[in-house]
């Protein structure tokens, strides 16, 4: 059974007035149907590069692709029908129609027959909310109102997969939790792949089953969320509130912080546990509170965009 | 490329619909552009009059052309205002077009029906009165054979500059800053084949008469609507070959067009 | 008066940057001039005079007409219209000295820049090929020079009372181009004043469209240069005051609507 998509090798070299430069050196991965995959790097890392050869819009200069079972860049048209693509920054709907009629164009250019179209509308418009915007000229949206309709806009035709480029970017709390909780029932209910090209680490942590971090173009981690912690994330933070402010010197930790009477020690979770420390702590000094945190995914995607070789 | 018409028209209408909710600045828009062509066939007919011929035609006729020239330049841009230099490169520049791409349809016919802009049809429309006043000072007597002939000569320039906008639009994709010294031949053809062509030297005939054969689609129609002959070299029954010279024109700007897109997905912006 | 001068250079330097843009722009002058240049070798063929211009006379109007143009339609037409609309605007306003007197150094300064790499290009390459009226004596061409630069002055007076629009409405560019066709006519670049009929002739030589096209050509013809350029800037101070009267209109506005 093939993957949904596939990359092997995969390899793209610009020709500027510098000279020739190699955005994407040699990236493998695949892909299944229904997988939620986290797409981070840092800026310039050839993570546009990688969505633009999967999507057809730019031709590799080596390697293979291939994006539900067609070449992208030979079947561009034929594979667009079968995919959504939401950019966080730019819009695909029409700025000065009202919301409806972007639907009905979107209707009719992915063919949606008439029927299909107005029943998904239906529910796409009650998981969005959208019903009192649908009169209102794209425009006039609020960003958080109008990144509801690019998405609905993208999976109407019921695409296989679907590429978001930041979609959360630039929206409120609340706009990201709705876009959220809607991306991930829609690859819960319908099974659509989704690609998840993102800088905001919260949307990794609660939506994507796999991360896959790009880096100079080479692939530098793949695999899950939990796995990254596991790997990276070696350390814990045990948070202490003291009762009276004192110095305090525990074996096996570093105190990496302090505030008045609370204190911050990080411990490496294989060398002591938790337990452990904790033990100790009380054995020598009297607490009010304490907690532990794990480690912050910001900190460990940091450390690896930093070049740090996992421990 | 089996794309059902359907979709370009609709997304067209969606275009027009969209400028139709402000019909104040349309109506401004079109009349601008249909007073520009009275104001420019005034001047030339003020001129005409006080020279009273130029290479042996009448002023009338003379302003028989540049109603055809005008009524052709019209009508190709309603189309293909789009692909005029800047708009294309604006296209890349902002990354619009990569999403252009991302849909399932001809970038071509989705940049175009996007983009048709209703307001030159004022000019195409004042090209025509033109050609109608123009007629009628001329003593031209319709036939329908002889509206024929007008009509081929306004589809077959407006053919050959589509052609000419497609093939820029390619090269702006290779070039991203866009090669305004295309809008020479666009404007710079339609304003030489607005006069009889056998005032010019041999070059510019030679350019404008075979390589962008705009000054073919105009100047051999007309000479069956005024019922003149042509200088030697251009016989009457070249008017035959007016549509197969501009239909190899515009497929050969559509070629250009194609290897522009491909140079884009080639190359990346 | 020193940033004024820096201004003019800050002008000049950025035009000048430009260079695929002239390139362009030389192709198109060259290919209209020459195109207009057949048009009047056809006409004269038969006629020696017309309206007391002659064949030399014409040649010379279109290629100081070629010449010229992207002085009087300068391409960065709009600019000073979309920083008002955008508010940049507004720091050019609150910054000490005269805003009119600033913007007028650095247009002059880019368009200079046109006038020296398209402008005298065009001439020179135009007098050489053909037979033109151009003045041949050091104050002739003293008196051509002074008569273009008061017409990118003048050009550079329209475009602020047009790009002025924005101050009052979004959509500044539909008034210029209800007039435009006007404009375009009366100023001589479909054809030379001189055609024009009798009674539409006087009526226009009083217009100030005169500076910006058929005064330098009647300097360059030999007409009365003193006249032409006193003319020009007459039609200067004039466009100046409506300027003033405008900045003035403008600031009371922004203090009432806040920009």
């Amino acid at each position: 059974m093939s993957a949904l998509i596939e990359v092997a090798g995969l390899r793209k070299v610009f020709r500027t007035h510098r000279g020739p430069v190699e955005a994407v050196a040699g990236i493998d991965f695949r892909v299944e149907a229904g997988e939620f995959v986290g797409y981070a790097g840092p800026n310039g890392a050839g993570k546009s590069t990688t969505v633009k050869m999967m999507s057809g819009i730019l031709l590799p200069s080596g390697g293979r692709v291939e994006v539900c079972g067609l070449v992208p860049y030979r079947e561009r048209k034929r594979l667009a029908r079968r995919m959504g693509v939401v950019f966080g920054q730019r819009t695909q709907l029409w700025w000065d129609l009202p919301l409806q009629e972007s639907f009905e164009l979107v209707g009719h250019l992915y063919r949606v027959p008439a029927a299909d179209r107005r029943a998904r509308l239906r529910r796409l418009e009650e998981v969005l909310a959208l019903g009192p915007l649908l009169a209102v000229p794209v425009r006039s949206l609020s960003l958080g109102q109008r990144m509801r309709a690019e998405l609905a806009a993208a999976v109407l035709p019921a695409p296989q997969v679907l590429f978001l480029d930041e979609p959360t970017i630039g929206l409120d709390v609340e706009a990201k939790a709705s876009v959220r909780d809607f991306l991930r029932e829609l690859n819960r209910a319908e099974g659509t792949t989704v690609i998840l090209t993102t800088h905001d680490l919260d949307d990794i942590t609660r939506l994507c089953s796999r991360l896959i971090i790009i880096d100079h173009g080479r692939l530098i981690y793949d695999g899950t969320v939990e796995r990254l912690r596991g790997v990276y994330g070696t350390t814990r933070v045990l948070v202490v509130d003291l009762a009276e402010d004192e110095p305090v010197e525990l074996p096996g930790a570093v105190p990496v912080r302090a505030e008045g009477r609370r204190r911050w020690f990080e411990f490496a979770r294989d060398e002591v546990s938790a337990a452990e420390l904790i033990a100790r702590l009380l054995a020598g000094y009297e607490v009010a509170d304490l907690t532990l945190e794990e480690p912050d995914i910001e900190d460990i995607v940091r450390r690896i965009y930093r070049g740090e070789s996992p421990p | 490329m089996a794309e059902r018409p359907g979709v370009y028209l609709r997304l067209a209408a969606a275009g027009l619909r969209a400028h139709a909710r402000r019909p104040a600045y349309l109506a401004v828009r079109t009349a601008a552009a249909a007073v520009l062509v009275v104001v420019e066939v005034a001047g030339v007919a003020l001129l005409l009059d006080r020279f009273g011929s130029v290479g042996g035609w009448r002023p009338a006729e003379v302003l028989l052309l540049f109603g055809l020239a005008f009524a052709a330049q019209g009508l190709a841009l309603v189309a293909g205002n789009s692909l005029e230099a800047d708009k294309v490169s604006e296209l890349v520049r902002r990354g619009t077009f990569d999403q252009v791409l991302t849909r399932p349809a001809s970038p071509l016919g989705w940049v175009v029906a996007s983009y048709v802009d209703v307001r030159f049809l004022g000019r195409a429309a004042a090209g025509a009165g033109a050609v109608v006043w123009a007629a009628d000072r001329a003593g031209v007597d319709w036939t329908p054979g002889r509206a024929g002939l007008a009509a081929l000569a306004v589809a077959c320039a407006a053919a050959v500059v589509f052609g000419i906008l497609m093939a820029a639009a390619g090269a702006t994709f290779v070039t991203v800053q866009g090669s305004e010294a295309v809008n020479v031949l666009v404007y710079g053809g339609l304003y030489l084949s607005s006069y009889p062509m056998q005032i010019y030297g041999s070059a510019l005939r030679f350019l404008f008469l075979w390589v962008v054969p705009v000054g073919l689609a105009i100047y051999v129609p007309a000479l069956g609507v005024l019922g003149r002959q042509g200088p030697p070299g251009l016989p009457g029954w070249l008017v035959w070959l007016t549509a197969p010279v501009a239909a190899a024109f515009l497929a050969a700007g559509g070629l250009a067009w194609r290897t522009g897109v491909r140079h884009y997905v080639g190359t990346g912006s | 008066m020193r940033s004024y001068l820096a201004l003019l250079g800050a002008g000049f330097r950025r035009q000048t940057t430009y260079r695929l843009a002239l390139a362009a722009g030389l192709v198109t002058n060259a290919f209209f001039g020459v195109v207009r240049t057949a048009v009047f070798f056809a006409l004269y063929r038969e006629r020696d005079q017309v309206a007391g211009l002659d064949v030399t006379d014409a040649l010379t109007y279109v290629w100081v007409l070629e010449g010229i143009f992207a002085v009087v339609w300068a391409p960065w037409v709009w600019e000073m219209a979309e920083a008002i609309r955008s508010g940049e605007f507004l720091v050019e306003l609150l910054r000490p000295g005269d805003p009119y007197l600033r913007l007028l150094a650095f247009d002059l300064g880019r368009t200079t820049s046109v006038l020296v790499t398209r402008t005298l290009p065009t001439l020179v390459v135009a007098g050489l090929v053909l037979d033109l009226r151009l003045p041949a004596t050091l104050g002739g061409l003293a008196w051509l020079t002074a008569s273009l630069v008061l017409a990118a002055v003048v050009s550079f007076q329209f475009r602020f009372l047009f790009g002025s629009a924005a101050f009052w409405t979004p959509d500044y560019r539909s008034m210029f181009m209800l007039l435009f066709p006007v404009l375009w006519l009366a100023s001589g670049f479909v054809i030379p004043v001189g055609f024009f009929p009798a009674g539409l002739r006087a009526l226009v030589d009083w217009s100030p469209l005169i500076p910006l096209l058929m005064a330098p050509v009647r300097v360059a013809t030999g007409g009365p240069a003193a006249l032409a350029v006193a003319g020009q800037a007459a039609w200067i101070l004039v466009l100046w005051l409506a300027g003033r009267l405008v900045l003035a209109a403008a600031g009371r506005r922004l203090v009432v609507h806040g920009g």
